[in-house]
């Protein structure tokens, strides 16, 4: 997931890559399900999916879209993410290893800001690629 | 209008989401509804994408309307 911990805005350096990795289960499925409210069929029945011409479910893009949230939480030290924009390319299948790449593009220090160019691999390809941008909260000194 | 400006005007109606958006030297947050926090960092930083600079502490806090960002950016020209 993360190969060492979370490095504060000063250590950010342009063309470093961060990645994460996951390949959503049908139980994980579920629970996004339930936890979004989004049930549609094409996400949650295989019968439904396989009608529309897929093999299987097809993962929630805003699931893989978590990803994210894992790579800023697990990666940048008091971070948070402040602009998304992701185009989502290619559909993915329940199960299917994803592995997120997101590379610092751009780091502007009087915002404590950073963009990071994502782009989300499937197994055939790009399923995902987009923009990301992070602020790092600066600590108040009288708290 | 110079072809920095018509870039800039560019910038903003992307960021703005709004292609009929037309800046003035004087257009400040009070004129853009969405001109908040996190418009000015995304602002910044696609300024500092499109005309391949780093702008400063100093600069970036004395941005306060459309004719600051002009300013600074005329000042990376000449100098």
């Amino acid at each position: 997931m993360t190969d060492a911990s979370p490095i504060a805005f000063e250590k950010v350096e342009i063309g470093r890559i961060f990645h994460a990795s996951e390949s959503f289960t049908y139980a994980e499925m579920d629970r996004f399900a339930e936890l979004s409210g989004d049930r549609s069929a094409i996400h949650t029945d295989a019968e439904t999916a396989r009608r529309f011409g897929f093999p299987d479910r097809l993962q929630y893009g805003f699931l893989l879209a978590s990803l994210l949230s894992r790579i800023v939480g697990t990666n940048f030290e008091h971070a948070v993410c402040a602009a998304v924009s992701i185009d989502f390319v290619k559909p993915a299948l329940v199960g299917e290893h994803i592995d997120v790449r997101a590379e610092v593009t751009q780091v502007q220090e009087a915002l404590r800001s950073v963009v990071l160019k994502i782009t989300m691999l499937g197994a055939d390809g790009v399923v995902a690629r987009g923009k990301l941008t992070i602020l790092f909260l600066a600590r108040r000194p009288d708290l | 209008m110079t072809p920095a400006v018509n870039q800039l005007e560019s910038i903003f109606q992307e960021i703005f989401d709004n292609s009929a958006l037309v800046i003035r030297p004087d257009t400040s947050p009070r004129d853009i509804a969405d001109w908040d926090s996190v418009a000015q960092v995304k602002l910044v930083l696609a300024i500092e994408d499109a005309f391949a600079v780093r702008f400063t502490t100093e600069e970036v806090s004395g941005f306060h309307c459309v004719g600051d960002l002009i300013e600074a950016l005329n000042k990376r020209k000449t100098s």
